[in-house]
């Protein structure tokens, strides 16, 4: 399948990670657009999240359990799928971020200018 | 648990499958939207607005597909989809199908069966525990190998053995039985009491023999004689009745309780060869157990574990040495055949079947082997052909969004399914040509029983080899498929489709490869069919039509040498009085019949310096032999009735020995002396007869001394008769035995064959390999003529297009025939040089296979190669007549 280009790379794991914080962060049911587009301004436009991999991860989260959705309707009257964090998701979710800041700093460290 | 509650999901997704696509195609119809909205609010146009946002969207529907295969079993499940395709489009192709699976059987199939054989014969080690720790026990000296080293020196064997855990002996024989009052023939087996407990070997029903068991000579054990039985044996005979142990059989008049039944499989220690009864060793004649000089039994131990096999010799060997010391045997003698002990290793058996036949069997698999890769290669180009016709399928598909990983993994489940078929048919073809082999081989005399089942070892193999070719061809199909360009492909006409210069190249190579393998496996079985004709067209010195031979064991272990005569006379005088009877012999050995022996002579005037010279092939025959068999007296008499016990000892010498021993001068009247057997009278030689064969046809012919019966140098307990009639002799068969049966209960008749089956048993290598070799080459044949119809057939249809213009630009239809024979002409003769050059190599190594025929023989090359391209222009000939009709209009329009 073609991914066409992305810049920059995010790492496989980290974009579930970063649905999962959205979640937790707004705190209330988001459907898929909107949670592309919390990322895109959080980060400030850097990161985009592509539809080719938003929708493989929500399903991928669904079948993990970290997430369950439903149906509802949007500002505009129109049906989507809404997504909420579980309980497991919630664990889930301090582990990877623990993980991702542990990498991070391992990098850093990689990185930094001796 | 976390990967059960997943696993649970995951099949909730089989039920709600579609539910879950509809939805998701509304969610992303919903974000599609949405996009759509925001470009809109930016101030796109409308319409830019939504086609901005689908192109951004990207392919929904493989979209779709990729979120949802989050859930699928996904590799299962496209599985199954291919192979649910692949089936498709084999019904719908119902001939390209038929002949690829056909095709793939009979390579298989002919593998399988040959693999078989081959591993029944030279690779299976015994179903005994430990098999490599077994070995043979055998005297040895220059002159070659021997059997067990005489009874008396086993004895001590047995009681010395620091390095072997057990040594054990047994003898094969033909015996008769008297079952509940019938009387019947049955292969046994005189085993030492711990014959089975050195092998390791169970029973399946009852108790195996013990050393008690094999104590009394002449009756097995104190309380009697015991025997066990074979499996096959007792399903034959019994029925698999379990009220056999305990049932007395007599063997002669000595009784023998049936005590346990060995496991199936259980064949002895000689491959080829069923024991039906197992006996103690001690029920053999006791003279045997008594004689100091012969070896009529074969002698086996088992190495201890922490022992080496020099260490065992070396014990053994003294023994050997020490008891060899004691007994009066000449000095050369004893070097040429009792010098040491070897140990051979046993763990397969006896090598009686496999030295002949190991050459011949090896030949005849990378035969089979090349018939596998002419299969290969062909449906290789079948493959190469289709995927080419489905091109454009293909590049749909790839246009669609399918990988191309996965279009090459639906290519190789495609092939996977003709394989299996294949391989399945290859199975049943196997089977059916293991029992064709089977009968092939249990034809009088060579009575082999192999053990040829259709096992778990040969079902691998034949698995093993369907996934092999099936990988091996696919990959070029798939290769190329996957190589695709979908823009193109799909714009081009079928025309100029195939114009792909590589793809010609290979579809090319395949055929010029083919026909090169035909023409060396035929030029392989033209070379094996001449030596068999030489061999079939010798003259053998003999006359082989219209002789019926039979081997009678009188049974008569107290007759004395005199009583013995008398009893063979009166054999002769009733045979003779049988109708249609001519004439009718007794001898030790008749040409060809397997049998040997050897005896060594004193000349005077003769000196040599090797014993070897002074041995020669000694046959016991009664006055009418030669008259029987057809062997011409050169000079001097045969015997006649008045040599007998007390007149002057006669002997008669063949042409090969008078002229080694006496150059032209007249033997006649020379008194010999031999020295072993060692003899008190001399015989004086009255006659010189020709020449015959005797071991085999292709052996040179040995120097042979004729003894008359009447003076033989030993009690002649059983001689094969020869009856000769103008009739048919298999006539004689049933007479004969009745006559023989009237005179006593005790005789047993064996081996009833006419004398020219037994001169074509003598070939049965020979038959074997020139009618496989045969078989295999014409395979060869038809399968590179399918595979030459199929390309010829194939480039006609492609090039319809260009044939029609040609017709229409004024082409004669003669024209278009010439230009596609020629092609084919080119392929066959590229293929044909390639071949012969590759049969001028591989025929060297069939050298010592071969008789009468050199390895490059001419005749052969050119007369198969010939046989090749004619047929093989037929096979083009047929698919281009059909271009020549057709209508230039129609190609025209054609795409």
């Amino acid at each position: 399948m073609e991914r066409g280009t992305r810049k920059p790379e995010l790492l496989p794991g980290t974009l579930e990670m970063l649905i999962l914080r959205t979640l937790e962060r707004t705190a209330e049911p988001m459907h898929g657009y909107g949670i592309a587009g919390y990322i895109k301004k959080i980060s400030n436009d850097v990161l985009q999240v592509e539809e080719g991999s938003l929708y493989p991860a929500l399903q991928r989260l669904t079948l993990k359990g970290r997430v369950k959705s439903q149906w509802g309707y949007s500002e505009n009257n129109r049906r989507a799928r809404y997504y909420q964090l579980t309980r497991a998701g919630r664990e889930q979710l301090k582990h990877d971020v623990a993980d991702f800041d542990r990498v991070l700093g391992a990098i850093l460290q990689v990185i930094q200018p001796a | 648990m976390n990967q059960l509650i997943q696993l649970w999901r995951r099949l909730l997704f089989y039920v709600r499958g579609d539910q879950l696509n509809r939805e998701l195609e509304e969610e992303m119809r919903f974000h599609l939207e949405m996009k759509a909205a925001e470009n809109l609010a930016r101030g796109m146009p409308l319409e830019e607005a939504r086609f901005a946002a689908q192109r951004q969207f990207g392919n929904q529907t493989l979209l779709r597909e990729v979120s949802l295969d989050m859930w699928a079993f996904r590799s299962l499940e496209a599985f199954v989809q291919d192979l649910s395709y692949g089936l498709r489009m084999m019904v719908k192709t119902p001939g390209f199908t038929a002949v690829t699976v056909m095709t793939l059987a009979l390579g298989v199939g002919t593998n399988t069966a040959l693999f078989s054989m081959i591993d029944a014969v030279l690779l299976k080690t015994l179903p005994v525990e430990r098999p490599e720790q077994l070995f043979f026990i055998s005297h040895a000296g220059t002159q070659g190998q021997g059997a067990a080293p005489p009874y008396a020196c086993f004895e001590r064997f047995r009681n010395h053995t620091s390095y072997l855990s057990g040594i054990a002996a047994f003898s094969p024989s033909e015996l008769k039985v008297s079952i509940d009052g019938q009387i019947e023939q049955v292969r046994a087996q005189l085993v030492s009491g711990n014959y089975f407990s050195v092998l390791g070997v169970p029973v399946v029903l009852g108790r195996p023999l013990t050393p008690s068991d094999d104590s009394v000579i002449g009756a097995g054990g104190p309380a009697g004689g015991v025997a066990v039985i074979g499996y096959d044996y007792w399903r034959r005979r019994f029925g698999l009745d379990p009220e056999v142990i305990g049932k007395v059989i007599l063997i002669g008049k000595i009784p023998a309780t049936i005590i346990g039944v060995t496991p199936p499989k259980f064949f002895g220690l000689s491959p080829g060869r069923d024991v039906d009864i197992n006996l103690p060793l001690m029920l053999a004649d006791p003279r045997l157990l008594a004689d100091k000089g012969s070896g009529w039994f074969y002698a086996f131990g088992r190495l201890k574990p922490e022992s080496s096999v020099a260490q065992a010799r070396a014990e053994l060997d003294a023994i050997f040495q020490g008891f060899m010391d004691e007994i009066a045997i000449s000095h050369d003698v004893r070097k040429n055949f009792f010098d040491h002990i070897e140990f051979t290793a046993a763990g397969k058996g006896l090598d009686t079947l496999r030295i002949p036949y190991s050459k011949a069997l090896l030949t005849l698999m990378v035969m089979v082997g090349l018939v596998l890769l002419i299969v290969c290669a062909n449906v290789a180009n079948l493959l190469l052909v289709r995927a080419t016709a489905r091109r454009k399928e293909f590049a749909m598909r790839l246009a669609l969004g399918a990988s191309r990983v996965r279009l090459v993994r639906q290519m190789f489940t495609e092939s996977l399914l003709l394989v299996s078929l294949g391989g399945l048919f290859g199975l049943a073809l196997a089977r059916w040509s293991i029992a064709l082999l089977i009968r092939f081989f249990s034809i009088g005399r060579s009575q082999m029983s192999l053990d040829l089942p259709l096992d778990s070892r040969l079902l691998f193999f034949t698995l093993g080899l369907s996934m092999l070719t099936g990988i091996a061809f696919s990959v070029a199909p798939a290769w190329r498929s996957a190589r695709l360009d979908p823009g193109p492909t799909l714009k081009e006409s079928t025309v100029t489709a195939s114009a792909d210069p590589s793809r010609l190249r290979l579809g090319k190579l395949l055929l010029v490869a083919q026909v090169a393998l035909a023409l060396v496996l035929l030029v392989g079985a033209g070379l094996f069919l001449r030596s068999l004709q030489n061999l079939k067209n010798l003259d053998a010195g003999f006359r082989s039509d219209g002789v019926l031979t039979l081997r009678i064991d009188s049974g008569a272990r107290d007759y004395q040498v005199t009583q013995l005569n008398r009893l063979w006379q009166e054999t002769l005088a009733l045979v003779e009085a049988v109708p249609g009877v001519s004439s009718a012999s007794l001898s030790t050995m008749t040409p060809l019949d397997g049998l040997d022996a050897s005896a060594i002579i004193d000349l005077p005037g003769f000196t040599s310096n090797t014993e070897r010279d002074k041995s020669l092939s000694i046959n016991h025959v009664s006055p009418e032999y030669f008259t029987t068999l057809g062997i011409a007296i050169l000079r001097g008499r045969p015997f006649n009735e008045r040599d007998n016990e007390s007149s002057l000892k006669v002997a008669l010498l063949n042409e090969t020995a008078t002229r080694f021993y006496f150059g032209d001068r007249d033997p006649i009247g020379t008194k010999i002396r031999l020295t072993h057997p060692r003899t008190a009278d001399p015989y004086e030689v009255v006659g010189v007869v020709a020449d015959s064969r005797q071991v085999s046809l292709r052996q040179e012919i040995p120097r042979q001394l004729y003894l008359p019966t009447s003076q033989s140098l030993g009690r002649l307990a059983r001689l094969t008769l020869a009856a000769r009639t103008s009739d048919d002799p298999s006539r004689l068969a049933d007479p004969i035995r009745n006559v023989i049966r009237s005179m006593g209960s005790d005789i047993l008749v064996t081996n009833v064959v006419s004398l020219s089956e037994q001169v074509n048993q003598s070939l049965l290598q020979e038959r074997l390999v020139s009618s496989l070799s045969g078989v295999f080459g014409l395979l060869a044949l038809l399968l590179s003529c399918i595979g030459l119809y199929g390309v010829t057939s194939y480039n006609v249809m492609r090039r319809t297009q260009e044939i029609g213009i040609r017709l229409a630009l004024g082409a004669k239809r003669s024209d278009v025939l010439r230009m596609l024979l020629w092609e084919g002409f080119v392929r066959i003769a590229s293929g044909l040089a390639l071949g012969l050059i590759a049969s001028l190599a591989a025929t060297r190594i069939l050298v010592s296979l071969l008789y009468g025929v050199s390895a490059t023989d001419p005749e052969t090359f050119v007369g198969v190669s010939l046989l090749l391209t004619g047929v093989a222009l037929v096979a083009c000939y047929l698919p281009a007549r059909r271009a020549t009709k057709v209508d230039p209009i129609v190609a025209l329009r054609c795409e």
